[in-house]
């Protein structure tokens, strides 16, 4: 998890429960990454350059990360134990090669779903016949996303 | 006592070598060893063409403006030297030192120096102290290190004159709510803080009423008086204690999923007026503050602040008051696109004396449109363009026997690099 441009980079990041997870510093100024997140509560000294030793995120959940000094920068580890996960891509598409015949529950989430979204969790049926197919829909817009702040000399009084 | 005692008593020149010493210190340690202290240097060169029949207040004159007529060709916009980084874990130093090269007092002077401390949040309440002398979280503008403008050269009149006479020297405690930490789009912060040696506080606005610039006046230096009363007493010195009296000010920031932000505050210096055995006598200043800034698309920044208050007075022969209400305010868009920056500003500035002008009747009331350019070459090199045309009343001209209404208008450019 990098921080770029006073930005987590990757803004969200999925990772298996058990995942140690290295956070870098590519901005030229220091950062002081913390959060106190049930499932990760941690701290990263003010620092730049040479990153800390990896944090594992042992339990499940959603864990926000924060700036101590930054605070408009943040960013998720989305910590799982489902058997598939990943992140969709530009077009809103995840697809996943490594599931067999049978049930399964399929959750859709995103920081930037608007608070009252309704549950995204639905159900797929695969056989071994042909790929499953799964579309889900937003009934609201999304939250904007954090901009990248590039002006490293802003401090902000 | 009077005000040149103050910069001999033990300490004040002592805080100014250990400030030096830090700063030395760090420029001449291992590089290995200051990975975490940040030292910013900047040279900001200006080129400068002004039409306008004052004299600057730099000067002692009643213009509105840094540089006058008779400083055409090149100046010295700043010279800046910012060391910030941390002590132990939650602890962090930043020390800002500045020269103007106009003939203040130090060649190099302290604008802030002050010791954060900022606890990792244990919940949404994050908790923030500062202690030292800094810059109450009034201006929307003055944003980059060395409380610049991001904006502009010169700050709106309402940030000039926080620059030129404002500084919380004492302590400042504020808590966040940190709404994006709980799924909520914003953030909610409380400040307040409780200080001293602000006495003389609302004196320039008194005499020369609001200008626009973006010379900050450092801790230890001082300004000609535009009004010399007594031969012995030449100068404007802003940061004194004369009464033994603390003020305060409290405020309360919203920020909406960092594109919105709506800021207030009300201050007070609870000034003691009535000691009028000082030199520089104590002014009784208070006002409320509001600003919002707005990021739209395409890099487009609307701001606006708005000030209302007054500061109240009395001359040193103890006889009578004057009480001066002022307001001002600004309305801002700027666009950044890839490395060029357009601004646009308008400001409007009003003084008006309601009572007592035994000596002359403080009243200004004034339009000013700034109109800026910036390019920034790489991360050290920027050029910056700016217009300032300010026009209006002053009525304060008069008993210097000039036409209280004037037009200035000030063109510069600004060379400015940065490590």
């Amino acid at each position: 998890m990098d921080q770029i441009d006073q930005r987590f980079v990757p803004f969200v990041l999925p990772v298996r429960t058990g995942t140690a997870v290295t956070f870098p510093n590519s901005d030229s100024i220091a950062h002081q990454v913390y959060s106190f997140s049930p499932s990760k509560r941690f701290e990263l000294g003010l620092y730049r350059g040479r990153p800390y030793p990896p944090v594992v995120f042992d339990k499940p959940g959603i864990v926000v990360l924060g700036c101590n000094i930054h605070d408009k920068m943040i960013g998720y580890v989305y910590v799982t134990d489902a058997p598939e996960f990943g992140k969709t891509d530009e077009q809103g598409m995840w697809r996943s090669g490594a599931l067999g015949a049978g049930h399964y529950e399929v959750e859709v989430w995103s920081p930037l779903l608007a608070r009252d979204e309704p549950s995204l969790a639905r159900a797929i049926e695969l056989t071994d016949a042909k790929p499953g197919e799964l579309e889900v829909h937003l009934t609201r817009a999304l939250r904007p996303e954090p901009r990248p702040q590039r002006d490293a000399k802003i401090r902000d009084y | 006592m009077n005000s040149i005692d103050v910069f001999k008593r033990p300490g004040v020149r002592d805080i100014l070598a250990v400030a030096a010493a830090i700063g030395a210190s760090i420029i001449a340690a291992p590089a290995g060893a200051v990975d975490e202290h940040e030292v910013v240097l900047q040279a900001d060169l200006r080129g400068v063409a002004v039409d306008s029949p004052l004299a600057s207040f730099t000067e002692g004159g009643l213009g509105l403006l840094r540089f006058d007529a008779a400083n055409d060709g090149a100046q010295v916009g700043r010279v800046l030297l910012d060391v910030s980084g941390p002590i132990g874990e939650t602890f962090r130093y930043t020390l800002t030192t500045s020269g103007t090269d106009d003939g203040d007092r130090h060649a190099l002077d302290v604008t802030e120096a002050y010791l954060d401390w900022r606890p990792y949040p244990t919940n949404a309440w994050r908790w923030r102290a500062r202690v030292g002398a800094f810059y109450a979280p009034i201006s929307l503008e003055n944003r980059a290190i060395g409380w610049q403008s991001v904006y502009s050269l010169s700050p709106s009149a309402i940030n000039t004159w926080i620059g030129e006479e404002a500084r919380t020297i004492g302590a400042e405690i504020a808590t966040t709510w940190l709404g994006a930490h709980s799924d909520h789009d914003f953030d909610v912060t409380l400040v307040g803080a409780a200080y001293r040696w602000n006495d003389p506080f609302g004196v320039l606005l008194f005499q020369r009423g609001w200008g626009i610039h973006d010379r900050q006046s450092p801790l230890f230096g001082e300004l000609p008086r535009m009004f010399v009363r007594d031969p012995d007493n030449r100068t404007l010195e802003f940061f004194h204690e004369i009464d033994d009296r603390t003020g305060y000010y409290v405020g309360a920031e919203i920020k909406w999923t960092n594109d919105w932000l709506v800021r207030a505050l009300h201050y007070d210096n609870l000034g003691d007026v009535m000691d009028a055995s000082a030199k520089e006598p104590t002014w009784r200043t208070r006002f409320d503050a509001l600003g919002a800034r707005i990021e739209l698309p395409h890099d487009v920044t609307l701001l606006t602040q708005g000030m209302l208050g007054d500061t109240e007075g009395v001359p040193r022969n103890g006889r009578g008051m004057f009480l001066v209400e002022f307001w001002a305010y600004y309305a801002l868009v700027s666009q950044r696109y890839g490395q060029h920056r357009y601004t646009a500003r308008f400001d409007r500035m009003y003084t008006d004396t309601e009572r007592g002008a035994q000596f002359f009747e403080s009243a200004q009331n004034a339009r000013a449109w700034t109109l800026a350019y910036q390019f920034d070459l790489n991360e050290h090199w920027q050029f910056a363009l700016e217009a300032v045309r300010i026009e209006g009343s002053l009525a304060q001209r008069a008993d210097l026997g000039l036409a209280p209404h004037a037009t200035e208008r000030q063109l510069q450019l600004a060379v400015r690099w940065t490590r």
